[in-house]
């Protein structure tokens, strides 16, 4: 780990994976049926690179596992929360947090692959059920399509993760577009984010 | 996390030891031991066993673990039983039925089953978490050979949590004092968490060139050998019990898989 990441990706680690707590539990006291408990992760993975926001995304579940005492749950989905890193970093490395619309793109995507991953997961670990509000999506589905577990349960996370990864991705679009440049530089995928920078004034040939 | 009492000999015991029994915890956990019409119900009194254990280190101990289990089960048993046995769908034998309420036995058996998994995880849980100090189980991570920065990174965010929480809790208020709505439908509620939301994650990632200097200057990034100011006490008892949980766990947790 010591080689992989510079200082300051390592600063960044700890404090994105808090974002990731903090929101996580502002969704859940303002009862909005969302998660948002990856904003962190998208952050890092963005500016510090695939690694980086894999790495958030496993220890952020090892964190919220330790916090609620449910380490288990939280470990079986790290997976997950590792490919969500992967992909802003993607994502990041490619510019498209610099426009909205892109960004959004980069949420849909994360929905898609996500809900892909989980499935199996909460099939395996709840029988689909999860205690959360996406509970009475998922039976509603399980009669719909007559007792089929993995297609509701796809189809009952993939609703509230594309809502919930497409505003995960604007709040990062709107948070770092209004960083200044100088900080956002500083990580190794930074500049891929930051505005681009404007030619100097001196010098420049009309 | 750092409220530990250092009085009962769970809380004496090496940081490892009570890691191997967590690892041990969370394995047997999924083996779903001594299955009747079933339900496991060996992993129930494995927790009981846990509890007692708890109770044993020293009455705090037991109370605390006693209780966030509890709170901890309360909400998946409504959510685990009610749920899955009142809305299983096919056919199953009715326990019980009063007008559209029906209580369904398949339904209670998995919940049973799912709850007897998670449970023995988190009682686990939450007896190492209460019985040991966070800066002795970094310490004890460091000299397994885990490294450092991995050490860093968890210990950083547990302590940082507080803070942040302290700093959401003011951007609340300065932004209520401003006019936020923050209580209404759900559209309202997501609106105002932009302005919540936002001065939070800006404040935070300002804080990282802070923290990167920190780490700097103290030399973090350096290879030698560092000196501890804390001293592990270690048995070779312990060493060999925690071999023993884990091996054990891990044969458990194989064989549960193969027969």
């Amino acid at each position: 780990m010591s080689s992989l990441f510079n200082t300051r990706t390592l600063a960044l680690m700890p404090i994105a994976i808090v974002i990731n707590l903090i929101l996580g539990q502002l969704i859940k006291i303002g009862q909005i049926p969302l998660y948002l408990d990856t904003v962190g992760t998208v952050i890092i993975g963005v500016l510090a690179g695939p690694l980086a926001g894999a790495v958030v995304g496993i220890l952020s579940n090892l964190v919220n596992g330790i916090i609620s005492a449910d380490l288990r749950t939280w470990m079986a989905f790290s997976p997950v929360a590792a490919v969500i890193g992967i992909i802003a970093g993607i994502a990041g490395s490619r510019s498209w947090l610099r426009k909205p619309l892109p960004s959004l793109g980069a949420g849909l995507i994360t929905a898609v692959i996500a809900g892909l991953l989980s499935t199996p997961i909460l099939i395996y670990l709840f029988g689909g059920l999860t205690g959360s509000g996406t509970d009475r999506i998922y039976l509603f589905l399980l009669n719909m399509t007559g007792n089929n577990e993995a297609v509701s349960a796809f189809f009952a996370s993939l609703i509230t993760d594309i809502l919930d990864k497409a505003i995960t991705y604007l709040l990062v679009f709107f948070s770092l577009t209004r960083l200044p440049r100088r900080l956002l530089v500083q990580f190794p995928q930074g500049e891929k984010t930051a505005a681009p920078r404007r030619q100097p004034l001196v010098g420049r040939v009309e | 996390m750092n409220d530990t009492w250092t009085i009962g000999w769970v809380s004496r015991l090496h940081p490892l030891t009570k890691l191997a029994l967590l690892l041990a915890a969370i394995l047997v956990s999924f083996a779903d031991l001594g299955k009747v019409q079933g339900v496991p119900l060996l992993s129930w009194v494995l927790l009981f066993v846990l509890v007692v254990i708890a109770f044993s280190d020293s009455v705090r101990t037991g109370r605390r673990v006693l209780f966030f289990t509890l709170s901890f089960l309360v909400p998946l048993f409504i959510s685990f039983i009610v749920l899955l046995g009142l809305f299983y769908p096919g056919p199953s034998l009715l326990l019980w039925e009063w007008g559209w309420l029906s209580v369904k036995q398949v339904g209670v058996v998995q919940g049973m089953v799912l709850l007897a998994r998670a449970a023995l995880a988190a009682g686990a849980t939450i007896l190492v978490l209460t019985t040991t100090d966070s800066a002795d189980l970094t310490l004890a991570l460091t000299q397994l050979g885990i490294p450092r920065e991995f050490a860093y990174v968890i210990l950083a965010a547990l302590q940082l949590l507080p803070r942040m929480q302290a700093r959401a809790q003011s951007i609340l208020s300065a932004q209520s004092a401003r006019g936020l709505q923050t209580e209404g439908n759900v559209v309202v509620r997501l609106r105002s968490l932009i302005p919540l939301a936002g001065p939070l994650i800006t404040s935070a990632l300002n804080e990282t060139n802070d923290r990167a200097l920190a780490l700097e200057v103290r030399a973090f990034r350096t290879n030698g050998p560092k000196t501890s100011w804390r001293i592990l006490h270690d048995t070779a008892p312990q060493r060999l019990i925690r071999w023993l949980l884990v091996l054990t766990a891990l044969a458990v947790f194989l064989w549960s898989l193969f027969f």
